[in-house]
């Protein structure tokens, strides 16, 4: 039986894991279906405190990967397929089928891309359509790309594009650009960045073979539909949270997907034993240092928790 | 345990001829690729296990195999059974996914 297993592996699944080896508590981390989450697409972190040099979120997440190993911590690179979490004895089932039981859960299972909405649930991949700029933006030198949203995960990337892209088309929903003053002023003084606000992509042409020749942008006021020649289009219409594997559980959740919180101020969730961290909790902020914080918030409950259900008489 | 190949337009062919490989089209530069390269390290021996034999494809050095595939966002993982493409994954696939796919 282990004491503690932390789902996610993204700066909250990782500090949670550091918090709680450092407390005694040697937790498995299970990797998930992307090591290091989100975070791993990102090209350039400038506002996570002590990386006064920019740094990519791959080796930001990696760092904090070594980190919680270097502590104890035994990180898996395995993701869970089913849970149970009622009882005393949470139950994990593994991608490949191993059970592991525990006594307590921290669920930092992070976020997701919200897809186009035009293709519903199925995402179109691989042919042109991309959910991560630095994945892909090298397949695009020299040629134009549309990019779809808003905020400071889209400016992050069409700044990344516009380095790759001989021109980077930004269609914003939205009636005014969105993000820190920062990267909208680098973005303004971009030269190949084309803002075209209140749009939205409605369809895309491919030529034969496949491959995308024209994104359709829609204008939301007039309805009128503008093609332009781009050979892919990047989205990036913001995140919703990846807790699918949580229907059914009795974790309770809001109406978008995200993990309900039941005490102020702390991590505990609706099931006794199970702590929830990170972005998978956050409709609002979904910065890594929050994420961060609060994956450190869940490991102290985590061990709390088993101090108070374990030996009464040692608490405090 | 077999190691990890690295593919080439050189060797690819006579490589993946036999037997059912897994093929990770990746990059340096590209972090989801490098964690799926971890989600393949750190499994090797249940992938083996399952009858995987493993290939990278490094997309910098091998654009020719990239275009050959139409592999267009990485990681692109390919399952190819005695030389047929039978399955092409895009975006990073989980280890249950990888077993699943070597049936």
């Amino acid at each position: 039986m282990e004491k503690l297993i932390i789902l996610g592996s993204g700066p909250a699944g990782c500090t949670a894991a550091i918090y709680a080896a450092r407390a005694g508590i040697v937790p498995i981390l299970l990797a998930g279906p992307l090591p290091g989450g989100l975070l791993t697409q990102t090209p350039k972190i400038e506002n996570y405190p002590g990386f006064p040099d920019p740094i990519s979120g791959f080796d930001l997440t990696d760092a904090m990967l070594r980190q919680a190993e270097l502590q104890g911590a035994r990180v898996r690179y395995q993701s869970a397929k089913s849970l149970q979490l009622d009882g005393t004895t949470k139950k994990i089932t593994l991608d490949d089928g191993s059970l592991l039981e525990t006594r307590t859960v921290i669920l930092a299972l992070g976020a997701q891309h919200k897809p186009l909405p035009s293709q519903g649930k199925a995402r179109l991949q691989g042919s042109g359509i991309s959910y991560c700029a630095t994945c892909d933006g090298a397949f695009y030198r020299q040629q134009a790309v549309a990019l779809a949203g808003n905020g400071s995960a889209a400016l992050n990337e069409a700044l990344y594009l516009s380095a790759l892209a001989s021109e980077v088309h930004l269609l914003v929903p939205a009636p005014t650009l969105k993000g820190p003053r920062v990267l909208l002023d680098r973005v303004s003084q971009s030269t190949n960045i084309i803002v075209h606000l209140r749009t939205r992509p409605a369809d895309t042409v491919a030529d034969d073979d496949g491959k995308l020749t024209q994104v359709v942008m829609e204008d939301l006021s007039t309805r009128e539909r503008i093609p332009l020649a781009c050979k892919g289009l990047f989205v990036a219409l913001g995140f919703q949270p990846d807790t699918s594997l949580l229907h059914d559980t009795g974790i309770a959740l809001d109406d978008d997907g995200y993990i309900k919180l039941v005490a102020p101020e702390r991590t505990l969730t609706s099931l006794p034993g199970v702590f929830a961290a990170g972005d998978c909790t956050d409709p609002r902020y979904k910065q890594a240092v929050i994420a961060a914080a609060s994956g450190a918030k869940a490991a102290l409950d985590a061990a709390d928790f088993l101090r108070e259900n374990n030996s009464p008489s040692t608490q405090g | 345990m077999s190691e990890i190949k690295e593919l080439t337009a050189a060797n690819f062919n006579e490589s993946t001829s036999t037997g059912t490989w897994l093929v990770d089209f990746w990059a340096t530069w590209c972090g989801p690729c490098r964690m799926q390269g971890r989600i393949i390290d750190e499994n090797l021996e249940a992938l083996n296990n399952a009858g995987l034999q493993v290939g990278k494809v490094n997309v910098d050095d091998q654009t020719g195999l990239a275009m050959r595939f139409k592999v267009l966002s990485i990681p692109t993982l390919l399952i190819i059974k005695n030389g047929q493409l039978v399955k092409q994954f895009v975006g990073v696939q989980q280890l249950g996914t990888l077993l699943e796919a070597a049936k």
